[in-house]
Protein backbone atom coordinates (compact mmCIF):
# COMPACT_ATOMS: atom_id res chain seq x y z
CA UNK A 1 0.00 0.00 0.00
CA UNK A 2 2.82 2.41 0.80
CA UNK A 3 4.29 1.69 -2.62
CA UNK A 4 0.94 2.28 -4.29
CA UNK A 5 0.74 5.84 -2.31
CA UNK A 6 4.09 7.20 -3.23
CA UNK A 7 3.05 5.83 -7.24
CA UNK A 8 0.40 7.88 -6.96
CA UNK A 9 1.63 11.22 -5.06
CA UNK A 10 4.10 10.96 -8.07
CA UNK A 11 1.58 10.73 -10.68
CA UNK A 12 0.07 13.63 -8.98
CA UNK A 13 3.05 15.54 -8.31
CA UNK A 14 4.21 14.63 -12.41
CA UNK A 15 0.17 15.74 -13.77
CA UNK A 16 0.81 19.15 -10.95
CA UNK A 17 4.21 19.95 -12.66
CA UNK A 18 3.60 19.35 -16.73
CA UNK A 19 0.63 21.52 -16.58
CA UNK A 20 1.35 24.84 -14.60
CA UNK A 21 -1.75 26.44 -15.13
CA UNK A 22 -2.91 24.89 -11.87
CA UNK A 23 -0.40 25.88 -9.55
CA UNK A 24 0.33 29.23 -10.96
CA UNK A 25 -3.48 30.05 -11.11
CA UNK A 26 -3.29 29.61 -7.62
CA UNK A 27 -0.82 31.13 -7.28
CA UNK A 28 -1.91 34.14 -8.96
CA UNK A 29 -5.17 33.86 -7.67
CA UNK A 30 -3.74 34.38 -3.72
CA UNK A 31 -1.90 37.22 -5.13
CA UNK A 32 -4.61 39.12 -6.66
CA UNK A 33 -7.20 38.52 -3.63
CA UNK A 34 -4.94 39.53 -1.45
CA UNK A 35 -4.00 42.65 -3.23
CA UNK A 36 -7.59 43.46 -3.70
CA UNK A 37 -8.23 42.60 0.40
CA UNK A 38 -5.29 45.38 0.28
CA UNK A 39 -7.35 47.78 -1.64
CA UNK A 40 -10.44 47.68 -0.02
CA UNK A 41 -9.37 47.45 3.51
CA UNK A 42 -6.40 49.59 3.14
CA UNK A 43 -5.43 48.89 7.04
CA UNK A 44 -7.45 46.88 9.58
CA UNK A 45 -8.24 45.67 13.37
CA UNK A 46 -6.36 42.23 14.06
CA UNK A 47 -9.49 40.36 14.38
CA UNK A 48 -10.62 41.44 11.02
CA UNK A 49 -7.40 40.35 9.61
CA UNK A 50 -7.46 36.99 11.14
CA UNK A 51 -11.00 36.55 9.83
CA UNK A 52 -10.29 37.74 6.60
CA UNK A 53 -6.77 35.48 6.39
CA UNK A 54 -9.32 32.61 7.44
CA UNK A 55 -11.20 33.20 4.37
CA UNK A 56 -9.22 33.52 2.01
CA UNK A 57 -7.42 30.50 2.91
CA UNK A 58 -10.59 28.46 2.91
CA UNK A 59 -11.01 29.67 -0.81
CA UNK A 60 -8.06 29.48 -1.88
CA UNK A 61 -8.04 25.42 -0.43
CA UNK A 62 -11.53 24.80 -2.06
CA UNK A 63 -10.12 26.00 -5.17
CA UNK A 64 -7.00 23.99 -5.40
CA UNK A 65 -8.84 20.66 -3.84
CA UNK A 66 -11.89 20.63 -6.12
CA UNK A 67 -10.52 20.07 -9.16
CA UNK A 68 -8.78 17.03 -7.69
CA UNK A 69 -11.84 14.30 -8.45
CA UNK A 70 -13.70 16.47 -10.38
CA UNK A 71 -10.82 17.42 -12.66
CA UNK A 72 -10.22 13.56 -13.07
CA UNK A 73 -11.64 12.54 -16.51
CA UNK A 74 -13.39 8.73 -16.55
CA UNK A 75 -11.00 7.22 -18.70
CA UNK A 76 -8.56 8.55 -15.93
CA UNK A 77 -10.63 7.21 -13.19
CA UNK A 78 -10.87 3.83 -15.05
CA UNK A 79 -7.46 3.96 -15.26
CA UNK A 80 -6.84 4.68 -11.87
CA UNK A 81 -9.45 1.66 -10.90
CA UNK A 82 -7.67 -1.26 -12.80
CA UNK A 83 -4.25 0.00 -11.06
CA UNK A 84 -4.76 1.05 -7.39
CA UNK A 85 -7.01 0.12 -4.64
CA UNK A 86 -9.38 3.03 -3.20
CA UNK A 87 -8.38 3.48 -0.18
CA UNK A 88 -4.24 3.97 -1.06
CA UNK A 89 -5.75 6.68 -3.65
CA UNK A 90 -7.44 8.40 -0.89
CA UNK A 91 -4.58 8.55 1.55
CA UNK A 92 -2.49 9.84 -1.68
CA UNK A 93 -4.63 12.69 -2.52
CA UNK A 94 -5.03 13.42 1.15
CA UNK A 95 -1.22 13.63 1.37
CA UNK A 96 -1.14 15.37 -1.51
CA UNK A 97 -4.00 17.90 -0.61
CA UNK A 98 -2.49 18.55 3.17
CA UNK A 99 0.93 19.52 1.28
CA UNK A 100 -0.42 21.61 -1.21
CA UNK A 101 -3.37 23.31 1.29
CA UNK A 102 -0.26 24.42 3.34
CA UNK A 103 1.90 25.32 0.62
CA UNK A 104 -0.33 27.81 -0.64
CA UNK A 105 -1.66 29.17 2.59
CA UNK A 106 1.91 29.75 3.60
CA UNK A 107 1.95 31.67 0.36
CA UNK A 108 -0.50 33.52 0.86
CA UNK A 109 0.05 34.18 4.45
CA UNK A 110 3.29 35.78 2.84
CA UNK A 111 1.60 38.03 0.36
CA UNK A 112 -0.68 38.92 3.25
CA UNK A 113 1.56 40.09 6.19
CA UNK A 114 3.50 42.00 3.43
CA UNK A 115 0.51 44.16 2.39
CA UNK A 116 -1.43 44.08 5.41
CA UNK A 117 0.98 43.75 7.75
CA UNK A 118 1.24 41.38 10.64
CA UNK A 119 -0.29 41.83 14.38
CA UNK A 120 0.60 37.86 15.38
CA UNK A 121 2.13 37.73 18.82
CA UNK A 122 3.20 34.05 19.32
CA UNK A 123 4.02 32.36 15.88
CA UNK A 124 4.30 29.12 16.99
CA UNK A 125 1.22 28.84 18.63
CA UNK A 126 -0.36 30.59 15.50
CA UNK A 127 1.26 28.53 12.77
CA UNK A 128 -0.21 25.28 15.05
CA UNK A 129 -3.88 26.65 13.70
CA UNK A 130 -3.00 26.89 10.51
CA UNK A 131 -1.05 23.28 10.75
CA UNK A 132 -4.65 22.15 12.18
CA UNK A 133 -7.03 23.59 10.41
CA UNK A 134 -5.17 23.07 6.76
CA UNK A 135 -4.75 19.50 7.74
CA UNK A 136 -8.70 19.64 8.59
CA UNK A 137 -9.56 21.07 5.44
CA UNK A 138 -7.18 18.73 3.01
CA UNK A 139 -8.94 16.22 5.05
CA UNK A 140 -12.61 16.92 4.42
CA UNK A 141 -12.26 18.30 0.93
CA UNK A 142 -10.45 15.67 -0.31
CA UNK A 143 -13.35 13.54 0.57
CA UNK A 144 -16.11 15.84 -0.55
CA UNK A 145 -14.38 16.25 -3.51
CA UNK A 146 -14.76 12.62 -4.41
CA UNK A 147 -18.18 13.15 -3.16
CA UNK A 148 -19.31 15.70 -5.65
CA UNK A 149 -17.55 14.10 -8.66
CA UNK A 150 -20.25 12.05 -8.57
CA UNK A 151 -22.25 14.77 -9.07
CA UNK A 152 -23.26 16.33 -12.40
CA UNK A 153 -21.93 19.86 -11.87
CA UNK A 154 -19.18 19.05 -9.66
CA UNK A 155 -17.58 22.37 -8.81
CA UNK A 156 -21.15 24.18 -7.65
CA UNK A 157 -22.10 21.10 -5.45
CA UNK A 158 -19.04 21.20 -3.87
CA UNK A 159 -19.23 24.55 -2.71
CA UNK A 160 -22.21 23.74 -1.27
CA UNK A 161 -21.12 20.60 0.20
CA UNK A 162 -18.17 21.84 1.73
CA UNK A 163 -18.69 24.73 3.60
CA UNK A 164 -20.84 23.79 6.27
CA UNK A 165 -18.95 21.01 6.90
CA UNK A 166 -16.36 22.53 6.97
CA UNK A 167 -17.16 25.52 9.84
CA UNK A 168 -16.56 23.34 12.58
CA UNK A 169 -12.95 22.94 11.56
CA UNK A 170 -12.91 26.77 10.61
CA UNK A 171 -14.12 27.68 13.92
CA UNK A 172 -11.72 25.90 15.97
CA UNK A 173 -8.70 27.07 13.64
CA UNK A 174 -9.29 30.50 14.17
CA UNK A 175 -9.72 30.31 17.66
CA UNK A 176 -6.33 28.63 17.61
CA UNK A 177 -4.63 30.84 15.77
CA UNK A 178 -6.37 33.88 17.50
CA UNK A 179 -4.69 32.71 20.90
CA UNK A 180 -1.25 32.44 18.74
CA UNK A 181 -2.13 35.93 17.54
CA UNK A 182 -3.07 37.48 21.03
CA UNK A 183 0.40 36.00 22.75
CA UNK A 184 -1.55 33.81 24.78
CA UNK A 185 0.54 30.90 26.65
CA UNK A 186 0.06 27.16 24.59
CA UNK A 187 -2.13 25.75 27.52
CA UNK A 188 -5.30 27.73 26.98
CA UNK A 189 -5.28 26.43 23.49
CA UNK A 190 -5.03 22.51 24.48
CA UNK A 191 -8.73 22.39 24.70
CA UNK A 192 -9.38 23.33 21.16
CA UNK A 193 -6.33 21.56 19.94
CA UNK A 194 -7.64 18.16 21.04
CA UNK A 195 -11.28 18.92 19.49
CA UNK A 196 -9.30 19.71 16.18
CA UNK A 197 -7.31 16.33 16.53
CA UNK A 198 -10.85 14.86 17.08
CA UNK A 199 -12.41 16.11 14.10
CA UNK A 200 -9.78 15.84 11.83
CA UNK A 201 -9.23 11.97 12.96
CA UNK A 202 -13.18 11.02 12.31
CA UNK A 203 -13.24 12.82 9.20
CA UNK A 204 -9.97 10.94 8.25
CA UNK A 205 -11.24 7.41 9.74
CA UNK A 206 -15.17 7.81 8.01
CA UNK A 207 -13.51 8.92 4.59
CA UNK A 208 -10.95 5.87 4.80
CA UNK A 209 -14.38 3.59 6.02
CA UNK A 210 -16.73 5.32 3.09
CA UNK A 211 -14.45 5.74 0.07
CA UNK A 212 -14.65 2.30 -1.28
CA UNK A 213 -18.50 2.98 -1.74
CA UNK A 214 -17.71 5.79 -3.55
CA UNK A 215 -14.93 4.11 -5.93
CA UNK A 216 -16.46 1.49 -7.17
CA UNK A 217 -19.24 2.35 -10.09
CA UNK B 1 -34.23 -9.75 -7.71
CA UNK B 2 -37.55 -11.71 -6.49
CA UNK B 3 -39.90 -9.11 -6.63
CA UNK B 4 -42.56 -10.77 -4.37
CA UNK B 5 -40.35 -11.26 -1.36
CA UNK B 6 -40.12 -8.05 0.99
CA UNK B 7 -37.10 -6.55 1.80
CA UNK B 8 -36.07 -5.88 5.61
CA UNK B 9 -37.16 -2.88 5.26
CA UNK B 10 -40.54 -3.10 3.22
CA UNK B 11 -41.11 -5.41 6.06
CA UNK B 12 -40.36 -2.72 8.80
CA UNK B 13 -42.27 0.16 6.97
CA UNK B 14 -45.42 -2.52 6.25
CA UNK B 15 -45.72 -3.44 10.10
CA UNK B 16 -49.50 -2.12 9.94
CA UNK B 17 -49.39 -2.17 13.88
CA UNK B 18 -46.36 -0.25 14.40
CA UNK B 19 -47.19 2.62 12.26
CA UNK B 20 -50.81 2.92 13.96
CA UNK B 21 -49.06 2.92 17.31
CA UNK B 22 -47.24 5.52 16.93
CA UNK B 23 -49.75 7.94 15.28
CA UNK B 24 -51.89 6.87 18.72
CA UNK B 25 -48.90 7.70 20.76
CA UNK B 26 -48.88 10.92 18.98
CA UNK B 27 -52.20 12.07 19.30
CA UNK B 28 -52.34 10.96 22.52
CA UNK B 29 -49.30 12.68 24.24
CA UNK B 30 -49.81 15.72 22.29
CA UNK B 31 -53.23 16.56 23.14
CA UNK B 32 -51.74 15.94 26.64
CA UNK B 33 -48.84 18.58 25.97
CA UNK B 34 -50.68 21.15 24.38
CA UNK B 35 -53.45 21.46 26.74
CA UNK B 36 -51.87 20.35 30.25
CA UNK B 37 -47.88 23.03 28.86
CA UNK B 38 -50.60 25.55 28.82
CA UNK B 39 -52.48 25.47 31.63
CA UNK B 40 -50.62 23.61 34.33
CA UNK B 41 -48.36 25.38 36.40
CA UNK B 42 -44.86 26.73 36.53
CA UNK B 43 -42.25 28.22 38.13
CA UNK B 44 -42.45 32.08 38.57
CA UNK B 45 -38.69 32.84 36.88
CA UNK B 46 -38.06 36.43 36.34
CA UNK B 47 -37.81 37.54 32.68
CA UNK B 48 -38.61 34.10 31.94
CA UNK B 49 -42.69 34.31 33.33
CA UNK B 50 -45.11 31.98 31.50
CA UNK B 51 -42.51 31.94 27.98
CA UNK B 52 -40.48 29.30 30.06
CA UNK B 53 -43.60 27.05 28.48
CA UNK B 54 -41.66 27.16 25.30
CA UNK B 55 -39.46 24.77 26.68
CA UNK B 56 -42.39 22.09 25.72
CA UNK B 57 -42.32 23.11 22.24
CA UNK B 58 -38.74 24.36 21.20
CA UNK B 59 -36.46 22.09 22.72
CA UNK B 60 -38.43 18.68 21.55
CA UNK B 61 -37.71 19.96 18.09
CA UNK B 62 -34.45 19.55 18.88
CA UNK B 63 -34.77 16.21 19.84
CA UNK B 64 -36.56 15.15 17.58
CA UNK B 65 -33.73 16.90 15.02
CA UNK B 66 -30.96 14.55 16.46
CA UNK B 67 -33.66 11.28 16.78
CA UNK B 68 -34.95 11.76 13.38
CA UNK B 69 -30.98 12.30 11.91
CA UNK B 70 -30.04 9.20 13.64
CA UNK B 71 -32.46 7.10 12.14
CA UNK B 72 -31.97 8.71 9.13
CA UNK B 73 -27.91 8.00 9.50
CA UNK B 74 -28.51 4.18 10.43
CA UNK B 75 -31.05 3.61 7.19
CA UNK B 76 -27.66 5.19 5.14
CA UNK B 77 -25.58 3.17 7.12
CA UNK B 78 -28.02 -0.12 6.18
CA UNK B 79 -28.25 0.87 2.35
CA UNK B 80 -24.41 0.91 2.05
CA UNK B 81 -24.30 -2.59 3.98
CA UNK B 82 -27.37 -4.07 2.29
CA UNK B 83 -28.10 -2.32 -0.72
CA UNK B 84 -31.64 -2.20 -0.40
CA UNK B 85 -33.52 0.72 -2.37
CA UNK B 86 -35.90 1.23 0.21
CA UNK B 87 -33.84 2.19 2.99
CA UNK B 88 -32.38 4.96 0.76
CA UNK B 89 -35.90 6.34 0.18
CA UNK B 90 -36.63 5.75 3.76
CA UNK B 91 -33.14 7.57 4.79
CA UNK B 92 -34.01 10.73 2.59
CA UNK B 93 -37.60 10.74 4.56
CA UNK B 94 -35.76 10.85 7.74
CA UNK B 95 -33.54 13.39 6.48
CA UNK B 96 -36.38 15.52 5.17
CA UNK B 97 -38.59 15.39 8.55
CA UNK B 98 -35.82 15.93 10.73
CA UNK B 99 -34.67 19.03 8.64
CA UNK B 100 -38.83 20.12 9.58
CA UNK B 101 -37.99 20.02 12.94
CA UNK B 102 -34.52 21.81 13.02
CA UNK B 103 -36.50 24.35 10.66
CA UNK B 104 -39.41 24.38 13.80
CA UNK B 105 -37.28 24.31 16.71
CA UNK B 106 -35.15 27.61 14.81
CA UNK B 107 -38.79 29.22 14.34
CA UNK B 108 -39.77 28.22 17.73
CA UNK B 109 -36.99 29.51 19.56
CA UNK B 110 -36.63 33.01 17.37
CA UNK B 111 -40.40 33.81 18.74
CA UNK B 112 -39.45 33.10 21.70
CA UNK B 113 -35.94 35.20 21.81
CA UNK B 114 -37.90 38.08 20.13
CA UNK B 115 -39.72 37.85 23.68
CA UNK B 116 -37.13 37.34 26.09
CA UNK B 117 -33.68 38.63 24.60
CA UNK B 118 -35.20 41.24 22.55
CA UNK B 119 -33.91 40.03 18.73
CA UNK B 120 -34.78 37.47 16.54
CA UNK B 121 -31.20 36.83 16.19
CA UNK B 122 -28.82 37.23 19.12
CA UNK B 123 -26.00 35.33 16.84
CA UNK B 124 -25.75 32.83 20.18
CA UNK B 125 -23.58 30.21 19.42
CA UNK B 126 -26.72 27.93 19.37
CA UNK B 127 -28.22 29.16 16.67
CA UNK B 128 -25.04 29.81 14.41
CA UNK B 129 -24.35 25.82 15.12
CA UNK B 130 -27.97 25.03 14.62
CA UNK B 131 -28.17 27.10 10.93
CA UNK B 132 -24.51 25.39 10.43
CA UNK B 133 -26.57 22.15 10.94
CA UNK B 134 -29.23 22.84 8.90
CA UNK B 135 -27.31 24.17 5.67
CA UNK B 136 -25.36 20.81 5.68
CA UNK B 137 -28.45 18.58 5.60
CA UNK B 138 -29.75 21.52 2.89
CA UNK B 139 -26.68 20.36 0.92
CA UNK B 140 -27.65 16.58 1.11
CA UNK B 141 -30.91 17.63 -0.58
CA UNK B 142 -29.23 19.56 -3.48
CA UNK B 143 -26.62 16.26 -3.87
CA UNK B 144 -29.56 14.03 -4.23
CA UNK B 145 -30.93 16.31 -7.16
CA UNK B 146 -27.67 16.41 -8.82
CA UNK B 147 -27.19 13.19 -9.20
CA UNK B 148 -29.66 11.85 -12.21
CA UNK B 149 -29.00 8.17 -12.07
CA UNK B 150 -30.93 6.26 -9.20
CA UNK B 151 -28.08 3.80 -7.59
CA UNK B 152 -25.54 6.33 -7.90
CA UNK B 153 -27.69 9.00 -6.30
CA UNK B 154 -28.49 6.63 -3.35
CA UNK B 155 -25.20 5.48 -2.89
CA UNK B 156 -23.62 8.73 -3.08
CA UNK B 157 -26.34 10.25 -0.70
CA UNK B 158 -25.66 7.51 1.94
CA UNK B 159 -22.20 8.60 2.32
CA UNK B 160 -22.79 11.76 2.54
CA UNK B 161 -25.11 11.23 4.86
CA UNK B 162 -23.07 9.54 7.24
CA UNK B 163 -20.71 12.40 7.15
CA UNK B 164 -23.48 14.82 7.79
CA UNK B 165 -24.77 12.99 10.90
CA UNK B 166 -21.41 12.98 12.31
CA UNK B 167 -20.95 16.27 11.51
CA UNK B 168 -23.79 17.48 13.62
CA UNK B 169 -21.77 16.01 16.95
CA UNK B 170 -19.15 18.75 17.03
CA UNK B 171 -21.96 21.75 15.64
CA UNK B 172 -24.43 20.48 17.98
CA UNK B 173 -22.60 18.80 21.13
CA UNK B 174 -19.26 20.10 21.54
CA UNK B 175 -19.01 23.88 20.06
CA UNK B 176 -21.82 24.60 22.43
CA UNK B 177 -20.49 23.70 25.25
CA UNK B 178 -17.00 25.31 25.42
CA UNK B 179 -18.11 28.18 23.95
CA UNK B 180 -17.41 31.28 26.45
CA UNK B 181 -20.92 32.78 26.72
CA UNK B 182 -24.37 31.36 25.00
CA UNK B 183 -27.62 33.46 26.09
CA UNK B 184 -28.70 29.40 26.00
CA UNK B 185 -28.93 27.78 29.35
CA UNK B 186 -25.49 26.16 30.61
CA UNK B 187 -23.61 28.46 29.02
CA UNK B 188 -23.49 31.72 31.25
CA UNK B 189 -20.30 32.79 31.91
CA UNK B 190 -17.11 31.16 31.21
CA UNK B 191 -16.45 27.38 32.03
CA UNK B 192 -19.46 26.50 32.02
CA UNK B 193 -19.07 23.04 30.40
CA UNK B 194 -21.73 20.49 30.58
CA UNK B 195 -24.94 19.75 28.68
CA UNK B 196 -26.29 22.84 27.66
CA UNK B 197 -30.28 21.99 27.87
CA UNK B 198 -30.40 20.60 31.25
CA UNK B 199 -28.01 21.30 34.32
CA UNK B 200 -29.61 25.01 34.76
CA UNK B 201 -32.72 24.96 33.04
CA UNK B 202 -35.12 25.59 35.55
CA UNK B 203 -36.85 22.50 35.13
CA UNK B 204 -39.19 21.29 38.16
CA UNK B 205 -41.24 18.08 38.92
CA UNK B 206 -44.29 19.83 37.52
CA UNK B 207 -42.64 20.56 34.42
CA UNK B 208 -41.29 17.35 33.99
CA UNK B 209 -44.79 15.64 33.60
CA UNK B 210 -45.37 17.47 30.71
CA UNK B 211 -41.70 17.56 28.62
CA UNK B 212 -40.80 14.04 28.79
CA UNK B 213 -44.28 13.41 27.02
CA UNK B 214 -43.99 16.03 24.86
CA UNK B 215 -40.61 14.82 23.23
CA UNK B 216 -42.39 11.73 23.10
CA UNK B 217 -45.12 12.97 21.15
CA UNK B 218 -43.14 14.52 18.96
CA UNK B 219 -41.08 12.10 18.06
CA UNK B 220 -43.57 9.57 17.20
CA UNK B 221 -45.28 12.39 15.19
CA UNK B 222 -41.58 12.71 13.52
CA UNK B 223 -42.17 8.72 12.50
CA UNK B 224 -45.77 9.32 11.59
CA UNK B 225 -44.81 12.06 8.97
CA UNK B 226 -41.63 10.07 8.07
CA UNK B 227 -43.46 6.88 7.25
CA UNK B 228 -45.92 9.46 5.57
CA UNK B 229 -43.46 11.01 3.43
CA UNK B 230 -42.24 7.75 2.68
CA UNK B 231 -45.16 6.00 1.35
CA UNK B 232 -46.04 9.16 -0.82
CA UNK B 233 -42.94 8.47 -2.90
CA UNK B 234 -43.55 4.75 -3.06
CA UNK B 235 -46.54 5.75 -4.90
CA UNK B 236 -45.52 8.47 -7.51
CA UNK B 237 -42.76 5.81 -8.07
CA UNK B 238 -45.38 2.86 -8.83
CA UNK B 239 -47.28 5.51 -11.06
CA UNK B 240 -44.18 6.43 -12.43
CA UNK B 241 -43.15 3.27 -13.26
CA UNK B 242 -46.88 2.07 -14.76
Amino acid sequence: MIQEIKQILRKEWTVEWRQKYAIQGVFWYSLTVVFLCYLAFGSVKPMVWLSLFWILSLFTAVNAITKSFVGESKSGMAYFYTMFSGKSVLVAKIIYHWMLSLFLSMILLGFYSLLLGSPVQKYDLFFTGIFLGNTGLAVALTFLSAISHKARSGASVMAVLSFPVLIPTILLAIKISKMGMDGLPWSTAMHEIGQISGIILLTGALSFLLFPYLWRD
Amino acid sequence: MDMNSKSFVQKVVGAKKMHQAYRWIAVIFLVYAFTWGLIGPVPAKPNLEETIRNLYYHVPMWFGLVLLAFCSFLFSVFYLLKGEHEADQLAESFALTSTVFGVLGFATGMLWAQYTWGNWWAGDVKQICALASILVYGAYFVLRNAIAEQQQRARVAAVYNILAFFSLIPLLFIIPRNAEFSLHPGGQGSGAVGNPAFNKYDLDNRMRLVFWPAIFGWFALGLWMTHQYFRIKALEIKKMLS
